[in-house]
């Protein structure tokens, strides 16, 4: 039982550990992208007429929120590559990283499009109505009318959602991607374990700090988009 | 191409683990909402310290990832048990302790956190008049918290809870990594000896899928059947 | 006759604003006491010194020849003063989470201990009395202003106080609704309830009041029986509000506001 630990030593590990930080940036800017798109093309599907694309498109939504990241991550990562050698494909060229953009970017695409669904809907109905009333077309009422406002709607959820994004990215160390929870392991075992319960203090530190400022940013974002459109919001 | 012997052979073995996996959510949603709660009226009622102290635990657990806190209670709680121990003449044998008694604790610490903020702004949404109509018929506020409030919040709460619960089942697969075998570290184990990776996970997705649409229909029921008298409240 | 509500010299500030600045009050058991005044004038703060639900920063307060001082109360003093009130709100303030019956049986089993199935006979009874049998299983969302106020008197009314206080029974209610709810409170107050009532309804002090308290500014200005009061009002103050609030249409008002 290994029964030394040293605190103080904990600050001296953040500088190594981010030393990572701009792999995980990557994987959250690509993924959150990734993420945003397919979660806009999920909620067209989801609002629009056609019954059968509503249907898959839900059935997606709840698919994506039923299942672990994790799990995702294996079945992608180690389940896909085999299946496709079953039926001569080779997936050994893809990346660690791209694969779990791809991951990331699927699990986060269902949370985005319940986002967009729910700011959407949350716009009021007479707005589409004032829109038509002054002579506005359907495209150019949702660009000018509904879509600032349900921006405006969404950027508390949609700073959360990065949130949790950017904490999911610790995941691609399971691939063994080296981001920053990948570099804390590698720095432990470097140490053969010894101090690795100060390293992964210190890496909770990092995450916890870079949350912080974030969630810092999205309050002053939603401050400066939702000047005077206060009615939207509330 | 996919091994269907396999899929027959092992699902009793991933059906098995479910109940710890089941365990852990369980355990964890019940002790961490109820310290949520307590976070939550300490942080209403701003009770000096104690407040700052659990919006510092609360900021601290919604910005580190699950699977940090995992290990952070993994390498830390044995060290404090066994010390605590000591300090009471003990010496505890700590490689006794089961796993998932540490990945039950990081899960109930997060659990208490988010719940907590759920529970706060379902007491703010509570109207200020039920409080007010509870003390004039002569109730203590204990009565009026547990008879009218609480129950009430609840109602408002349900929804975001049946959310967070769903987060936390699929958290849990993240306990494999601190040597839990719930269903993904199941899982992971039976693909392992003849790499029948896609057939192990198909199942496990399988059984995660049952397992949150079951939770969702679960939650939607006593939505509904809150929703009697949530209809005329303002949220 | 013996005194059932007094209040002596209560002040009461929120923040900068002074709104009670020493008010005295005695009312006597079976008294139905309206309070009338403009909006701002202390008139429902006042009420809700009595039970508490805004503590008094000075004087005191005593029902039933139980007496609390404001400047220091403990908690158990408070709860015995309100066991020994109760209280009919404006937006009615039914518990959301509980059927009709089950509001009116709240207090009666979780504050005066009644068994449940006795507490259930008492309430039947009593929401009879209101007019309300066909609703007791309905939630308070699913009935209309009139119904709900009509059952938070029969929260009140069930549980025996010295005193019932009415902040503003029919302010929240639609204009037909009114006259079912004022219909209800003047059966009760035929019954000797003590009442002291906060309205801007000034037939209902009319027909009801054994005395009527016209409050500004934080102060009594007037009181007497409502035929002195509501006829020939001694006070300028008084004769303002009372021409302002029988004369809605006042076409002095209406010029202003197009003019602003």
């Amino acid at each position: 039982m290994e029964n030394t630990y040293d605190l103080s030593t904990v600050p001296s590990y953040i500088p190594k550990i981010l030393k990572a930080l701009p792999v995980t940036a990557e994987i959250l800017i690509f993924s959150l992208l990734f993420g945003l798109l397919l979660g806009a093309l999920v909620t067209m599907g989801a609002l629009g007429k056609n019954k059968m694309v509503r249907i898959i498109s839900n059935g997606y939504i709840s698919f994506m929120r039923g299942i672990p990241t994790l799990v995702l991550i294996f079945l992608l990562y180690l389940g896909l590559p085999q299946l496709m050698v079953g039926i001569g494909i080779d997936l050994s060229a893809i990346t660690k990283t791209k694969y779990i953009i791809a991951c990331l970017s699927l699990g986060s695409s269902a949370n985005m499009a319940e986002m967009m669904r729910a700011s959407y809907l949350a716009v009021d109905k007479g707005q589409r109505e004032a829109a038509y009333s002054v002579g506005m077309k359907g495209f150019t009422a949702f660009r000018r009318i509904i879509l600032p406002q349900a921006v405006g709607i969404a950027i508390p959820t949609l700073g959360n959602n990065i949130i949790m994004l950017f904490k999911e990215t610790s995941l691609a160390f399971t691939v063994g991607v080296i981001d920053l929870l990948g570099k804390a392991r590698a720095i432990s075992s470097a140490s053969y374990g010894t101090n690795r319960l100060e390293v992964y203090i210190a890496t909770g530190i990092v995450f916890w700090i870079i949350c912080i400022l974030m969630e810092y940013i999205s309050k002053a974002v939603e401050k400066v988009y939702t000047k005077g459109r206060k009615q939207a919001t509330s | 191409m996919i091994n269907l012997g396999f899929i027959l052979e092992s699902t009793p073995a991933i059906i098995k683990a479910i109940p710890i996996t089941l365990l852990m959510a369980f355990s964890s949603a019940i002790i961490g909402w109820i310290l949520g709660l307590g976070i939550a009226l300490i942080r209403k009622a701003n009770i000096a310290i104690v407040a700052q102290v659990c919006a510092v635990f609360v900021s601290f657990m919604r910005g580190v990832p699950m699977v940090i806190l995992l290990y952070i209670a993994y390498y830390a709680l044995p060290i404090l048990i066994y010390n605590y121990g000591l300090s009471i003449g003990v010496e505890i044998d700590v490689n006794a302790v089961p796993p998932v008694i540490y990945a039950i604790s990081a899960l109930l610490l997060d659990q208490a956190a988010y719940s907590s903020e759920i529970f706060r702004s379902a007491l703010s949404a509570v109207d200020e008049g039920q409080m007010e109509a509870a003390y004039s018929v002569g109730m203590t506020k204990t009565q009026a918290l547990v008879r009218i409030i609480f129950p009430q919040a609840f109602a408002i709460a349900i929804p975001n809870l049946g959310g967070l619960f769903l987060g936390l089942v699929k958290g849990t697969s993240l306990a494999y990594y601190v040597g839990v075998y719930e269903i993904t570290a199941t899982a992971n184990l039976l693909a392992m000896p003849a790499l029948n990776f896609i057939e192990s996970y198909i199942m496990t997705t399988i059984v995660y899928e049952v397992i949150s649409f079951i939770i969702n229909k679960l939650f939607r029921y006593s939505e509904n059947r809150l929703k009697r008298f949530r209809a005329g409240m303002t949220v | 006759m013996e005194s059932m509500v007094e209040l002596k010299n209560i002040h009461k500030s929120f923040g900068e604003n002074h709104i009670l600045k020493g008010v005295d009050m005695k009312i006597k058991k079976g008294e139905v006491v309206v309070i009338l005044g403009p909006s701002g004038s202390g008139k429902t703060t006042l009420l809700r010194t009595i039970n508490f639900l805004d503590s008094a920063d000075d004087g005191s307060v005593s029902v039933h020849d139980f007496k609390v001082k404001c400047k220091k109360h403990t908690k158990s003093q408070v709860i015995e003063l309100r066991r020994k009130t109760a209280m009919v709100f404006q937006n009615y303030n039914l518990f959301q989470n509980k059927t009709i019956l089950q509001n009116v049986m709240e207090g009666l089993v979780t504050v005066k201990k009644y068994k449940k199935a006795d507490a259930e006979v008492n309430s039947r009874k009593i929401l009879e009395k209101v007019g309300l049998s066909e609703r007791c299983d309905f939630y308070p969302s699913q009935l209309s202003g009139g119904q709900q106020q009509r059952a938070g008197i029969a929260r009140a009314l069930i549980l025996d106080p010295d005193v019932i206080l009415f902040d503003e029974p029919t302010s929240a209610l639609d204009p037909e609704l009114v006259g079912e709810v004022l219909k209800t409170i003047k059966v009760v107050a035929k019954t000797g309830i003590t009442m002291i009532v906060v309205t801007h309804e000034i037939s209902f002090a009319r027909e009801v009041a054994s005395r009527v308290i016209f409050m500004e500014g934080g102060v009594v200005v007037e009181e007497g029986p409502p035929s002195e009061i509501l006829v020939n009002p001694k006070e300028a103050r008084t004769q303002q509000f009372l021409q302002r609030i029988t004369n809605p249409d006042n076409k002095e008002e209406e010029t202003l506001l197009f003019t602003q």
